[in-house]
């Protein structure tokens, strides 16, 4: 056995000779940088030899294997503590909040634009909008051929409200000018936008339950509306309303007379939403009858409940849409 | 007139004022530095004085007239010492705040600002983020370069402390008048001046007339003693020459007249000064090592950014998220920036700590004179002290000076009723003064024979390094000097002739055996020892031997005249041939190439030394290291540490804290980089998955800025690993190795990125984001009109909502790295020894660690600070989503810790990751 000798133990000549090997010549900076690359002496790839270098592979392979498999026990295990069916943070709890904001169809594909442009007399210009449509839309059409489906579906009004397991259906075969047959009035110029009110589990909508106590800021026709709609009956009350206006003076006149389909909100029955099997969200197609051509036209959509409170800037109960029809 | 002396004028060309031909003001400086290297070259000392007046164009008796003085004064400038050219304030300032990453950090901030102009122009509402982080960016910048132009720009005081060795008026003779107030400033080349007893040598002056001159070369040497010069031959080396007296040195015997033959910066002192306050001093290794650091950070950063941007800009991203990207990358690596300023902060706490080291030491007994004490010592072994001081009562005395080189006392001899003269001091000197010698028990005549003999006993002592002292006595003749005699000792009124001599004693320096067991510490730790010296051969061996600076008789000695004749290159090639090496009789500017020649090999070179002449050496070396007591105060404005004490023992401690220090600082760096993965990696993510960011710039800056600072500056105070001084110097072990590098982004790096972007990915779940949902979301998820993003539970959020709890995803993927950071805190104390061997002793750390928690609660929860750093006040819960990463980082760790101690699979860990 070979007793190694501690650095302590050796005279300063020894030592010197340790620090102060003679030193190799030093080679050109591409030599160098050659030799690295390929050392034929020590066969040497980039400073490691062949088995080094598996090594290596081998060692680095199983420590992150090791910290991929960490990383997904803790995951599974979390996931296995969450339910699948309800979010663990609800309301108030969660970020999302208790205030819906409303969402439109169809989207702009463009990143951070919201206008729907097209040309009237261009098929091949708004084909690209209905098309969005038609996609968004497939998920309400009653399919019978597939097996199951619709099959928990319930056909609603506001004496009937679901029974449990059971969700609204939203028949959107009947509205109108806003039909995939039609085009939904694309071609004319009269263009149909969806709006929807964004899902919140477990939200309930609290209505105005008076027509005499809607609140000043909604626009007169809509109290009109509603005074018309609940004088003839109560139930009609359990509304989430909804308003659609040019935002600006300029805007107001070019938006033209706006029909709402199938009612002008969202009806309390389809709330709140629990992630049933095959919850579909109430929709409100707004068809603008006379829009000008030729000129951006912004829309601000409202939805209106005791609890949905209103902010522009931060998308509260509202939602922005601009349309340009040449 | 030979080629020698027109060179020389051609020198004195170059030191005129007002810009001789035409250089400008850096060329100059840098030509004369140039010139100042070069030993000096004259023969203006040898050639006959009548040559001599000829060539200065003076008078041996009427001096110059004062039209050629005024003439050549204009022509030459004043006789001072005139500063180095050095920049303005502005241009330092300049230089300080657009040094290499600080560049880098300017791009972020003007990005920034750019990215915030745009979106105020094109948006009604745009966030102020990017305004808040240009500034903060902008903040950091400048706080980084105004600390290191305080510390570049501290006005050199070198040249004004040389300036205050030089006498204000001198005694010149102009037109054959005395004028014993010529401001000194105002002499010229081949004016005559006359200087006596205690005078300061106005010039480099050629003595004509002298009686009894002698001066004192100690400000120039070092050395306090008294030489004789006169009117004599030269010898060829200009310095030793005894017919020259230099400018700065002090008449101590005698008069003189002489003519100058140099001025101002061409004077010995001048050239001593001119380079000492010309010459770059070389970084302290430390600072190298982190510039050089600072350079790789600068050129990662960068090329992280360009990747980044690039890739980005290819994937389709538009160009506001690039800039938001590469401000990231930056922004993640400003901390390295920092280290310029934690390293200065550092180094202070240390040097703090090793000056009042060594004052401590001091304070422990008082010695009187060293030699009186190793006399007095010696002598109690043989007789009782008190009972002789009692016999023989003091009169009078004559202390010891360095120009008589002797010390006398009378005594009484109170039984004879007569009074003895006793004599001590320099050997050459008491023996002059012999003429009898006292034997066993009878005194003996003086022999030529015994005179011999007593000198070749001196020089035998000398060779062996031993301060020699010589005694005699006189009894006086009570007749002629009766009791009661007045003795004066200043008007010396009594014999001090025809002595008996007593004895001659060696001494042995005491403190020169803690010299010898320091260097044998100073070389364990692999530090090379090396001796140079203005004294003779002989003596520098001798002390060598003594020191251990040589350990074998076979010493390698080069004196300054061998070294004269040496090529820079045939220097370099004997300090690598010889080990052991000592320099004898060397010059200022011989020890100034020495250190050049040691530099030449990349080695770093500490420099001990105390005189005016070892200030050019001491300033050129990487490390200067002055003498807090004995030491001029040139040297000490040109070294870089100063020994309270003296004592070269001390220098042990400084390598040793030294080392400590260094390894801290390894940690430190450890700890920064290791936060650094985390930060770069999620915008990787982001480009590469689509998910939404994982971290946002404004919580990196808290990192960065916030929670990281204390625990890794305090990662300083860890004491020191138990092997620091058996390692070998670090010449190849830079302050970020391949391993480390290794260590931090291959492996603890990713286990801390793993932490937050799991907890991450639990947040967005807890909210509904499956993280398979998340994959690919960012195109909906970053635009701000889709106002319904769906997410696993069908829930629809709007882009405010989304914002939201992406920030709280963020947040906690920061708390995630911060408690990994506490984490890795505790794991960089040690790079060797297990962390339950060493324990949490380090209570600034562990503050540091407390603190670092306590500033992201306060990040978090704080209303209007949550706001501005877009963090968001999380649940509880959240801050324990690290937890299970956190004891994996431990364990791994200590395993591997463990396998480096043990050398475990053929020392894996050792060579992957043992920084």
């Amino acid at each position: 056995m070979t007793v190694k000798k501690r650095v302590s133990d050796l005279t300063s000549l020894e030592r010197f000779n340790m620090y102060y090997k003679e030193q190799e010549p030093s080679l050109p900076t591409n030599e160098r940088v050659r030799r690295f690359i390929w050392n034929p002496k020590t066969k040497e790839f980039c400073g490691r030899t062949g088995s080094s270098w598996s090594k290596i592979a081998l060692f680095y392979f199983i420590f992150y294997a090791a910290l991929a498999i960490l990383v997904a026990i803790c995951m599974w295990t979390f996931l296995q503590l969450l339910d699948p069916r309800q979010p663990m943070w609800q309301l108030d709890k969660s970020i999302i909040g208790t205030n819906p904001g409303l969402g439109f169809r169809p989207l702009p594909p463009e990143v951070m634009s919201s206008v729907i442009w097209y040309k009237g007399n261009d098929p091949g210009s708004h084909q690209f909008w209905v098309k969005e449509l038609s996609k968004f839309l497939k998920a309400y059409k009653r399919d019978d051929k597939k097996a199951g489906a619709g099959q928990n579906i319930h056909n609603c009004d506001f004496q009937h409200p679901p029974p449990a397991g059971k969700v609204c259906d939203v028949d959107i075969s009947t509205w109108g000018p806003c039909v995939e047959g039609n085009h939904f009035a694309y071609h004319k110029s009269t263009p149909c936008v969806f709006l929807k009110l964004n899902k919140i589990f477990a939200w309930k909508p609290h209505f105005y339950n008076s027509s005499d106590t809607l609140p000043t800021a909604m626009p007169e026709d809509l109290k009109n509306h509603i005074r018309n709609l609940t004088a003839h009956d109560k139930n009609y009350l359990n509304m989430v309303w909804v308003s659609c206006e040019g935002e600006n003076p300029a805007d107001r006149e070019n938006i033209g007379p706006i029909q709402y389909l199938p009612n002008r909100g969202f009806p309390g029955y389809y709330f709140p939403y629990t992630n049933q099997e095959g919850y579909l969200s109430p929709l409100v197609a707004v068809h603008l009858q006379r829009p000008k051509t030729g000129m951006l036209i912004n829309i601000e959509c409202r939805a209106w409940a005791h609890n949905i409170m209103y902010d522009r800037h931060e998308g509260m109960g509202t939602v922005h849409i601009e349309i340009m029809i040449e | 007139m030979n080629s020698r002396s027109s060179s020389l004028s051609s020198i004195s060309d170059l030191f005129r004022p007002n810009n001789p031909k035409g250089l400008r003001s850096r060329d100059l400086s840098s030509t004369r530095l140039s010139v100042l290297k070069k030993e000096i070259q004259t023969d203006i000392h040898l050639i006959p004085l009548k040559e001599l007046f000829v060539l200065l164009g003076t008078d041996p008796v009427q001096g110059l007239s004062l039209a050629r003085a005024t003439e050549l004064l204009e022509y030459y400038g004043p006789n001072t010492l005139t500063p180095a050219t050095q920049y303005g304030w502005p241009k330092v300032l300049f230089r300080s705040l657009c040094t290499g990453f600080s560049i880098l950090i300017w791009l972020g901030a003007s990005l920034c600002l750019i990215a915030y102009f745009i979106e105020t122009s094109s948006k009604p509402n745009a966030s102020h983020d990017n305004l808040y982080l240009g500034c903060v960016l902008i903040a950091v910048d400048i706080i980084c370069g105004l600390f290191s132009f305080y510390q570049k720009y501290k006005s050199s005081k070198i040249m004004k402390t040389f300036n205050s060795m030089i006498p204000q008026y001198s005694t010149c003779i102009r037109d054959g008048i005395l004028n014993s107030e010529t401001l000194v400033r105002d002499l010229v080349k081949g004016d005559l001046v006359k200087v006596k007893i205690g005078d300061v040598i106005p010039a480099d002056i050629r003595i004509i007339d002298s009686k009894g001159f002698k001066v004192d070369n100690s400000s120039l040497t070092g050395e306090s003693v008294a030489v004789p010069r006169s009117n004599s031959e030269g010898t060829p080396n200009i310095l030793e020459s005894p017919n020259v007296a230099f400018f700065s040195t002090q008449c101590v015997e005698g008069w003189a007249l002489g003519v100058v033959i140099c001025c101002g910066d061409l004077t010995a002192l001048g050239r001593v000064a001119g380079l000492a306050a010309r010459l770059q001093p070389a970084p302290s290794p430390l600072s190298r090592e982190i510039k050089r650091f600072m350079q790789y950070v600068s050129v990662f950063a960068l090329g992280l950014g360009l990747f980044i941007a690039s890739s980005s800009i290819a994937m389709g991203y538009p160009f506001m998220q690039t800039t938001v990207f590469v401000i990231g990358i930056i922004v993640a690596n400003v901390p390295e920036d920092l280290l310029r300023f934690n390293s200065a902060f550092i180094a202070l706490i240390n040097c703090g700590a090793l000056c009042s080291l060594a004052t401590i030491k001091t304070t422990g007994e008082v010695y009187g004179d060293a030699s009186e004490t190793a006399i007095l010592n010696f002598f109690s072994k043989y007789d009782d002290l008190k009972s002789i001081r009692k016999k023989y009562p003091k009169i009078a005395e004559i202390p010891f000076n360095s120009v008589n080189k002797y010390q006398v006392s009378i005594h009484e001899h109170s039984e004879a009723s007569n009074y003895i003269v006793v004599m001590k001091g320099a050997p050459e000197c008491i023996l002059a003064r012999c003429t009898s010698i006292a034997l066993d028990k009878s005194n003996a005549d003086m022999t030529i024979e015994i005179r011999n003999a007593a000198e070749m006993a001196c020089e035998n002592l000398a060779k062996t390094g031993e301060r020699i002292l010589a005694f005699a006595d006189l009894l006086l003749d009570y007749t002629e000097y009766p009791l009661n005699y007045k003795f004066d000792t200043d008007n010396v009124n009594f014999p001090l002739q025809k002595l008996r001599l007593l004895a001659i004693v060696g001494l042995m320096d005491p403190p020169r055996k803690e010299v010898r067991r320091s260097i044998e510490r100073v070389r364990e730790a692999g530090v090379r020892v090396m001796m140079v010296t203005g004294d003779h051969p002989a003596t520098a061996r001798a002390v060598a031997l003594d020191v251990g600076i040589a350990t074998t008789e076979k010493c390698h000695i080069l004196t300054g005249s061998d070294l004269r004749n040496m090529t820079p290159d045939l220097l370099h090639w004997t300090l690598d041939k010889h080990y052991e090496i000592v320099f004898a009789r060397t010059s200022p500017t011989q020890k100034l190439q020495i250190v050049e020649a040691c530099q030449r090999g990349g080695e770093v070179v500490a420099v001990t030394g105390d005189g005016v002449n070892d200030a050019p050496a001491l300033r050129r070396a990487d490390i200067g290291i002055s003498m807090g007591i004995t030491g001029s105060q040139v040297s000490k404005q040109t070294a870089d540490i100063i020994l309270m004490d003296d004592n070269f023992a001390t220098l042990v401690t400084g390598i040793e804290e030294g080392r400590k220090i260094f390894d801290n600082l390894k940690k430190s760096v450890c700890y920064i980089l290791i936060s650094n993965v985390p930060e770069i990696l999620p915008v990787l993510v982001f480009i590469l998955f689509s998910i939404p960011l994982p971290l946002g710039v404004m919580t990196i800056l808290c990192v960065d800025l916030g929670t990281d600072m204390w625990p890794a500056v305090s990662l300083a105070h860890e004491p020191a690993e138990s092997d620091v001084m058996t390692r070998a110097p670090r010449s190849s072990d830079p302050l970020v190795s391949s391993r480390m590098l290794a260590l931090v982004y291959g492996h603890l790096g990713l286990i801390e990125f793993a932490a937050g972007l799991f907890s991450y990915f639990i947040v967005m779940a807890e909210h509904g984001f499956y993280p398979a949902e998340l994959f690919g979301i960012r195109r909906r998820w970053d635009n701000e009109a889709v106002n319904d993003v769906r997410d696993s539970l069908g829930q629809d959020w709007t882009y405010a909502e989304r914002k939201e709890l992406e920030r709280a995803c963020q947040t906690t993927y920061f708390v995630a790295v911060v408690v990994m950071q506490v984490t890795n805190g505790i794991i960089c104390k040690t790079r060797y020894n297990s962390l339950f061997h060493v324990g949490l002793r380090n209570k600034v750390l562990n503050v540091g660690l407390v603190f670092e928690l306590a500033l992201s609660c306060l990040i978090c929860y704080t209303p209007g600070i949550n706001n501005f750093f877009r963090t968001y006040p999380l649940r509880w819960r959240w801050w324990l989503l690290a937890l299970p990463f956190s004891m994996l980082m431990f364990i791994f760790d200590e395993f591997r810790k463990y396998c480096i101690r043990k050398e475990l699979f053929g020392g894996w860990f050792n060579k992957l990751t043992y920084y």
